[in-house]
């Protein structure tokens, strides 16, 4: 490994900030990122009718780059490395995000062909704008400065923006991806707002010396500085815009409604995903004393999240809006999980509670991309049959396409949280971690939450399995076959059984993830 | 009061006049205009505060590139002047100003409250803000030095090698920004490359013809109505070929004028 | 006069109006517009904060803050420009195709 960082030094003889190393650490993020700009030359150069190889280009990226992360986590499974001058951390919280945001890459490459081709969207950029997203969620995974939390949302938004507006003859498309970019950008102005100020409050945008910084502060007076408060009130109403938290998600339903569904898929898991990996490296790394604060914010919203999302996704006819709802619904559950991170007094020493809070979030967060994706993978093969996206058009599913229902079951009972699926754990450990901080009450508003949500999931099974499939549908029945969107839905379905009937694996890496956290809030507290 | 800070203080009262402007003109037109104002203002307060180099690309980016792509859009699209403001309904017209206000007191509150000012805060001196910096700075080194003595994680190449009477001079800042910071900045440069690509894709004509469009009910959404297809091209094409149309857009022009 | 709290004093004022500019305009141009401003008053306290500490960590943030906005308005205008091929009017509540 230290090969380069020699050549590098004969080369360049003069005082650097980084080595030959540091790109080591960044090598899945490297190869994200050149597989990205191949997709855009080789887009140019590919006939128009092999344009279907660019598929599988992007999927080689996203699996050279799941290989390379593998590769990292076997030299070194304790790995903590601070890369670039403090911006780039690789450690086991960066890992299993890159796990997090590259199965969503690779998932949302094979939804979309099919769709996309019959919608006549422009496949090289699609994929490589949505190669762009992923590296900026990797990069948010991964930072360790304020910076680099920054500039990887930003990315991963732009992208996202662009992607929801690619569907240029489709007026919804439009006007969701206005919607979303307006309030988008407010967010980002407000949460950039709130970085100035912590670094005007701390004298550093490093997260690990924001950490000490306020620790400092923290010790000296009792009372907390309001500069420091209004700082974290901010970045939590930007964070609340990007994971779409009740009072900020009224971009949410549109922008789902107005993108291409493939597109919606992405977007439902892969921002979300980021915006609590943003969450949890600025709030655990850089205010962990100001836990008491901050988690109880999150509690509230979390009701609010959850109750608005499933209350509101009821009344939904469109099922692509309902998975709108269902989406912020979860963004609650979630939040229920960070809530769970909370501290009696500053700084405690009850690591394995905290660890179970932050790694149900990242467990919870992998089963999300899995469900939902697959649910709105369904979607798109009936969209791709016959067009509609109501829930009366899953009328009769399961006569025509006994397959298709059957794993829109699987993806809806997950959602639900009904037992032998993955979803069920992911609510399990998220429950668990807020029952174990004495967080009943917020526990069980959730569970009355997802009892609620099976009304509305179980009501398009009930569709799918006992109405009869109108004679209009029929008509307008055209047999599409998709070698990738069949691939996507196989992958989810095994997913699912494997995280329902064991979890164990995919929950120990979770708990290797959560750790490397705890180092660093320790040592902000001056402990060992 | 010295010279520097009565162009202070105008720069300041300039820049809020002017974004105020921002909201309260009827044209956008005169919106971006106001805004200009607003942002060239703001520059002179940067230089000021001694980051000649930002203001410099306040006045490249944000006049000079930004607003003049703003203005090309306006033109592009003939936007109208928008309602008069008393004319909004009260929700519009009430919880806006409202939100602000508060929001304003609460951050004043914030800034007269907070600890740094109370404690001395005021480093920026009058009349010498250089000085003022170096004093300053040697109080962060100190800092720094503190932390780094409190635990075993310590940042490399940042708390070093900065001299504080260098800063805002641009070489200095151009040597971090290619070494310490050489990570956010090649990640800044990636998002401009997907804004380029991004705004293509987006913007660029359809290369599909109407009639081969799918019906509207087949893509999926249930819109409300059947959108209205047609590029800015075909859009000409019609009103070039409809005679009232045409008659119609001149009055309305006229009316516009008017205003 | 040059203190820093007036100037982030000033830096609020700006970002506040922005805020307003946003809620109170319809034209999706102008609330554009509007959070344009608002990430300048942001930059106005990054400065400020910057020469506080003495350090170039807070010009460095404005750059980035810089080059972010220029993106966005890229990319922003492309949308309110498709948007236009839809519709002769733009202003925000006119955007009711989708309605739930």
């Amino acid at each position: 490994m230290s090969f380069l960082n020699g050549i590098l030094s004969q080369v360049q003889p003069t005082k650097l900030s980084f080595t030959g190393d540091d790109f080591m650490y960044i090598l899945p993020e490297f190869i994200v990122l050149v597989t990205a700009c191949l997709l855009v030359i080789v887009d140019l150069i590919l006939p128009k009718k092999s344009r279907g190889g660019l598929a599988w280009l992007a999927l080689l990226g996203y699996v050279g780059a799941l290989a390379a992360a593998g590769y990292l986590y076997y030299a070194d499974a304790t790995i903590s490395h601070t890369t670039f001058s403090g911006m780039f951390v690789r450690d086991n919280f960066t890992l299993f995000n890159e796990i997090i945001f590259l199965i969503t890459g690779i998932l949302g490459i094979l939804i979309s062909p099919t769709y996309s081709l019959k919608r006549k969207i422009p496949l090289g950029e699609l994929y490589s704008i949505q190669a762009f997203s992923v590296l900026g969620m990797m990069i948010v995974g991964g930072s360790g400065d304020l910076m680099a939390v920054f500039v990887g949302i930003e990315l991963s938004s732009i992208a996202v923006y662009i992607l929801t507006g690619f569907a240029r003859n489709d007026r919804g498309s439009a006007e969701g991806a206005l919607k979303y970019f307006l309030l988008g950008i407010m967010a980002t102005a407000i949460l950039v707002y709130g970085m100035a100020w912590t670094f005007g409050m701390t004298g550093s945008t490093n997260l690990r010396e924001i950490g000490r910084q306020i620790a400092s502060q923290h010790s000296t007076s009792s009372n907390m500085d309001s500069g420091i408060t209004f700082a974290m009130l901010l970045l939590l109403v930007g964070f609340g815009f990007k994971i779409a938290a009740v009072p900020f998600h009224v971009w949410t339903p549109d922008a789902y409604e107005g993108a291409p569904t493939p597109i919606s898929a992405f977007m439902s898991v892969g921002p979300k995903a980021a915006g609590f990996a943003a969450l949890i490296r600025v709030m655990v790394e850089g205010m962990p004393t100001l836990s008491n604060q901050w988690t109880i914010i999150i509690a509230v919203l979390a009701v609010l999240t959850m109750t608005l999302g499933n209350v509101v996704a009821i009344a939904q006819n469109s099922v692509k809006r309902m998975l709108a709802y269902s989406s912020i619904a979860h963004t609650g559950y979630i939040m229920v999980g960070v809530a769970a991170y909370v501290n009696s007094n500053g700084v405690d020493t009850n690591v394995a509670r905290q660890n179970d809070s932050i790694s149900s979030v990242l467990i919870y967060s992998l089963i999300y991309v899995f469900m939902n994706i697959g649910a709105f993978g369904i979607l798109i093969y009936l969209q791709n049959q016959q067009g509609g996206a109501e829930v009366d058009d899953f009328n009769g599913l399961a006569r025509w396409s006994p397959i298709a229902a059957l794993a829109m079951a699987l993806c809806l009972f997950s959602l639900a949280g009904i037992p032998p699926t993955g979803g069920f754990f992911g609510k399990f450990f998220v429950f668990r971690a807020a029952i174990n901080s004495n967080l009943l009450w917020l526990t069980i508003i959730g569970a009355l939450n997802s009892a609620v949500s099976a009304f509305f999931y179980l009501r398009v099974v009930v569709a799918m399995y006992f109405n009869p499939q109108s004679e209009e549908s029929k008509s307008k029945l055209v047999p599409t076959r998709s070698f990738f969107l069949t691939a996507a839905l196989v992958i989810i379905c095994v997913a699912i059984l494997v995280l329902g009937l064991y979890p164990d694996p995919a929950l120990k890496l979770a708990q290797d993830g959560a750790t490397p956290l705890f180092q660093v809030v320790k040592a902000a507290a001056g402990q060992p | 009061m010295a010279l520097e800070q009565l162009v202070f203080l105008v720069f300041a009262l300039l820049a809020i006049v002017t974004s105020l402007g921002l909201v309260i003109f009827k044209d956008p037109v005169h919106c971006a205009l106001s805004l200009v104002f607003a942002f060239a203002n703001i520059a002179g307060v940067y230089i000021l505060l001694g980051a000649e180099f930002i203001a410099a690309i306040q006045v490249l980016v944000y006049s000079g590139a930004i607003l003049v792509l703003f203005l090309f859009v306006m033109m592009l699209l003939q936007v109208r002047p928008g309602p008069s403001l008393n004319r909004l309904r009260f929700f519009q017209s009430g919880f806006g100003p409202v939100l602000g206000v508060a929001f304003l007191v609460e951050v004043v509150l914030v800034v007269l409250t907070s600890g740094f000012v109370l404690n001395g805060g005021n480093i920026t001196k009058p009349n010498n803000t250089q000085a003022a910096k170096m004093q300053a700075g040697v109080e962060y080194s100190v800092s720094v030095n503190v932390i780094q003595a409190a635990g075993p994680l310590t940042i490399q190449g940042k708390a070093d090698g900065i001299q504080p009477n260098t800063v805002g001079h641009t070489a200095a800042l151009g040597k971090e920004l290619y070494s310490t910071y050489l990570f956010p900045f090649e990640v800044a440069s990636i998002i401009l490359l997907i804004a380029a690509i991004g705004a293509i894709v987006i913007a660029r004509r359809s290369l599909v013809s109407d009639e081969e469009e799918d019906h509207p009910k087949r893509r999926g959404i249930s819109l409300g109505s059947v959108p209205a297809q047609g590029s800015l091209q075909a859009f000409e094409v019609e009103r070039q070929t409809s005679q009232s149309q045409r008659r119609k857009e001149a009055k309305k022009r006229t009316v516009i004028l008017k205003k | 006069m040059t203190s820093i709290t007036f100037t982030l004093v000033i830096s609020a004022i700006v970002f506040a109006v922005g805020t307003v500019g946003v809620l109170l305009r319809r034209n999706p141009l102008v609330q554009f517009m509007s959070i344009e401003l608002m990430l300048n008053a942001v930059n106005l306290a990054f400065i400020s904060f910057s020469g506080r500490f003495g350090t170039s960590e807070g010009q460095v943030f404005v750059l980035l803050v810089l080059t972010v906005a220029a993106a966005e308005a890229v990319v922003g205008l492309a949308i309110i420009v498709a948007m236009f091929r839809h519709r002769r009017r733009i202003d925000v509540d006119d955007i009711h195709a989708m309605q739930g």
